[in-house]
């Protein structure tokens, strides 16, 4: 069994931070408040609920503020806005398996200096999943679940596609077993891209694949962050090779995905770039942690990075209200869970419905987690241990996270990654609480201007996520 | 002080004004009875375009669809090949094995379509299939064997919500809130100590004979007589839901160490 976790688990407020960013620091846990032109808005945390108010109201926050929380809990009681706490210490237990993530292959032929698998082969010798151990994993995840339940087999490495025939395999046999017992399935990857063909494209459209692409910026950034392991530049290639999966998708979606290092910042560029090509959203991912050091992200960098998400969120608002497509995945998905008042636990389905499987069958809370004992949740053959399990989810419930108690934002952000905050911390609080603020004024104005967009939103998150790689 | 709510938690948490905070949504008592706040069997009442079915059953009533006449008085049993009632099990001794209660013709329990108000709601707009009783069928029935005596029909899903509220077509006037339950006075009587906890003795003024065998009243009995009365709602010896309703004051009697107490 996993021994509990004692990690020095490192305040936000202990990290260095930029003027810009030290004006998102929380001035109280429950609530957050913005002056718009007509209008105040409040995001209130428990339940992450957003209300107009009128002056009085902020009048009295901004005088309850300097006193303390328990004076702003007053002035939320006197307006009727105080509830019971809606999200209670209790952690998860045991919960069923609903996602499997498959190091189908654990070795890739780039050679990215940031990569958390440590050029794919998670810092052991590569390998590949063999059709045996994938197939014993898709039972895992099948026998637990109820007809008509949803559940997803992802594809990840390494790079998955240097293991194509196993992975072909793999997703016939989850289709086949899922239709016999009713179960609806959804199969997504995560590639570099150089590998792809035309007949892969044929087989992702056939079952309906969520395809993302990892892409950092337009050739010159991509090609500095992600060349061959011999040093050439992997960007033409992959566009080449991606094309026949842009023409093909209807079912199929393929997304980019493009990790943010020190110096890329050309977000709105890159953005553009992609979509024009016909990919069906783009996100942009933050390096926080990466194993040797390499590539985190400054409290400078990610200013600028803020900076650039901005610039980026201000163009999709001017297209929503123009009525154009702009998949900008990021703010696509911060607009759905303001609007829906997400409020949960856990930042993600980690060592809950959701773990990963290494080449060699063992369990591990995600696939950042492979490899690693600090997420180690059991084996095929033993299946899941659920104490480890139980314990992880009693340690990473955001109400045992510090300095999450302190912060409005915790139930949308939830505490962060998982795997960033125990190797590194919180560094990005700041940024976080940022983005998240620019979020709300951004659904401030759309839901105004453009309420039935929020009405055409597809409720499934899967359709326009972009998974952390 | 002037709140307004901006997104979907605000709207369903919204507490209006002068409303304790026992009218939300989320301190709701979730039962097969109504709740306090709305009566969410409504919904089930006009889930398919064009019928209107028995709001706690699986009974048609009526039909609002000329074309779908034929299907007034049948029993709805499947929708997209789910039960829509099932066989009541149970273990006969405390301890026992789950089995079927002895009874001809079974019992069946239509509490199953409460738990299909989800799929409904995935599916609101679409045709699903449904099967149905072949015959008329008032009485409760279980799912027959014999595929002669079940007919299939595609159906539409009616909107159920708009948003987080409502929908118009689905919801009448006064709907939700027409068959909800006079709260505590309907539980009280409702609640027995072999049910649910009651907050009340059931058996009073016990007295234990030489034979071993006790004397007392049922707690419902409006003239005490030490001999107890199985409880039927319809017996005029008994307290009723009109009289606790009406005067509650009156029928009921404070109990010390299991006794009525003395009057005055």
């Amino acid at each position: 069994m996993r021994k509990s976790l004692s990690l020095p688990l490192l305040s936000d407020s202990t990290h260095s931070s930029t003027p810009a960013l030290a004006a998102h620091r929380p001035r109280s846990r429950h609530v957050v408040w913005s002056r718009m032109e007509d209008h105040n808005q409040i995001f209130v945390a428990n339940g992450s609920r957003v209300y107009d108010v009128d002056d009085e109201v902020i009048a009295r926050l901004e005088a309850a503020v300097t006193i303390g929380d328990d004076a702003v809990e007053g002035v939320l009681d006197s307006c009727g806005l105080l509830l019971p706490r809606l999200i209670n210490d209790l952690p998860l237990t045991s919960p069923p398996l609903r996602a499997i993530s498959l190091a189908i292959a654990q070795k890739c032929n780039l050679g990215c200096t940031y990569c958390y698998a440590s050029q794919g082969d998670f810092g052991g010798p590569p390998k590949d999943m063999t059709s045996q151990t994938a197939e014993r994993a898709v039972r895992l995840l099948i026998d637990a679940a109820q007809p008509g339940d949803r559940v997803n087999v992802a594809f990840l490495g390494g790079e998955p596609m240097t293991n194509r025939t196993v992975l072909r395999a793999t997703t016939e046999f989850a289709a086949a077993m899922a239709a016999a017992r009713e179960v609806r399935i959804g199969f997504s990857i995560t590639s570099n891209g150089t590998l792809l063909t035309a007949d892969d494209a044929d087989f992702f459209e056939q079952h309906g694949f969520a395809v993302t692409i990892s892409l950092d910026g337009v050739r010159e950034d991509h090609d500095r962050q992600r060349p061959f392991k011999n040093g050439n530049g992997s960007f033409d290639r992959i566009i080449d090779r991606v094309r026949p999966l842009l023409a093909r998708q209807r079912k199929m979606q393929v997304s980019v995905r493009t990790t943010i290092l020190p110096g890329n910042v050309l977000l709105r560029h890159s953005l553009e770039f992609f979509l024009d090509l016909g990919f069906h959203s783009v996100g942009f991912s933050p390096v926080l942690r990466s194993p040797n050091g390499h590539g985190e992200l400054s409290a400078t960098d990610l200013e600028s990075f803020l900076d650039g998400m901005i610039e980026c969120g201000l163009e999709f608002e001017r297209r929503v209200l123009r009525g154009e497509r702009y998949a900008f995945a990021n703010i696509i998905n911060a607009l759905r869970e303001i609007h829906r008042g997400t409020h949960r636990p856990y930042p993600c389905g980690a060592g809950a419905g959701y773990l990963g499987v290494s080449a060699d069958g063992e369990l591990a809370a995600c696939h950042r987690f492979v490899g690693d004992s600090e997420g180690r949740m059991g084996d095929l053959s033993q299946g899941i241990d659920r104490e480890s399990q139980n314990v992880w989810l009693a340690e990473r419930h955001v109400h045992s996270q510090s300095p999450c108690g302190e912060c409005w934002a915790r139930y949308l952000c939830a505490g962060g990654c998982h795997h960033e905050v125990i190797a590194r911390g919180r560094p990005a609080c700041d940024f976080i609480r940022g983005w998240l603020r620019y979020s709300l004024q951004a659904y401030d104005r759309l839901s105004r201007l453009r309420p039935e967009w929020f009405m055409e939103l597809p409720a499934d998150r899967a359709s326009t996520a972009i998974p952390r790689q | 002080m002037k709140t307004e709510p901006r997104n979907q938690m605000a709207d369903i948490l919204h507490r209006a004004t002068g409303n304790p905070a026992t009218t939300l949504p989320n301190t709701a008592i979730s039962n097969c009875f109504p709740g306090l706040e709305y009566d969410f069997r409504q919904f089930w009442k006009r889930a398919f375009v064009g019928l209107v079915f028995l709001e706690w059953d699986n009974l048609v009533i009526d039909i609002e669809d000329p074309k779908l006449n034929k299907w007034k008085g049948h029993r709805l049993f499947r929708i997209a090949g789910k039960d829509v009632i099932v066989p009541m099990k149970g273990p006969v001794i405390p301890g026992g094995d789950d089995d079927s209660l002895p009874s001809d013709p079974p019992i069946v329990v239509m509490m199953e379509w409460s738990n299909l108000l989800a799929l409904i709601h995935h599916r609101q707009g679409q045709k699903v299939k449904c099967q149905f009783s072949a015959m008329p069928a008032p009485k409760a029935i279980p799912i027959p064997t014999e595929a002669s005596q079940i007919v299939e029909v595609d159906l539409e899903i009616r909107k159920l919500l708009d948003g987080i509220v409502p929908a118009e077509e689905t919801l009448r006037p006064g709907e939700l809130t027409q068959g909800l339950c006079s709260p505590w006075q309907h539980d009280y009587r409702e609640c027995a100590c072999y049910y649910w906890p009651a907050t009340r003795p059931d058996y009073v003024n016990v007295e234990p004979g030489p034979d071993g065998v006790s004397r007392g009243d049922n707690w419902m009995s409006k003239v005490r007589t030490g001999e107890y009365i199985q409880d039927d709602r319809r017996d005029s010896r008994m307290v009723s839901y009109t009289d606790l309703f009406r005067e509650w004051e009156k029928m009921l009697r404070f109990q010390i160490r299991g006794r009525d107490a003395e009057e005055g």
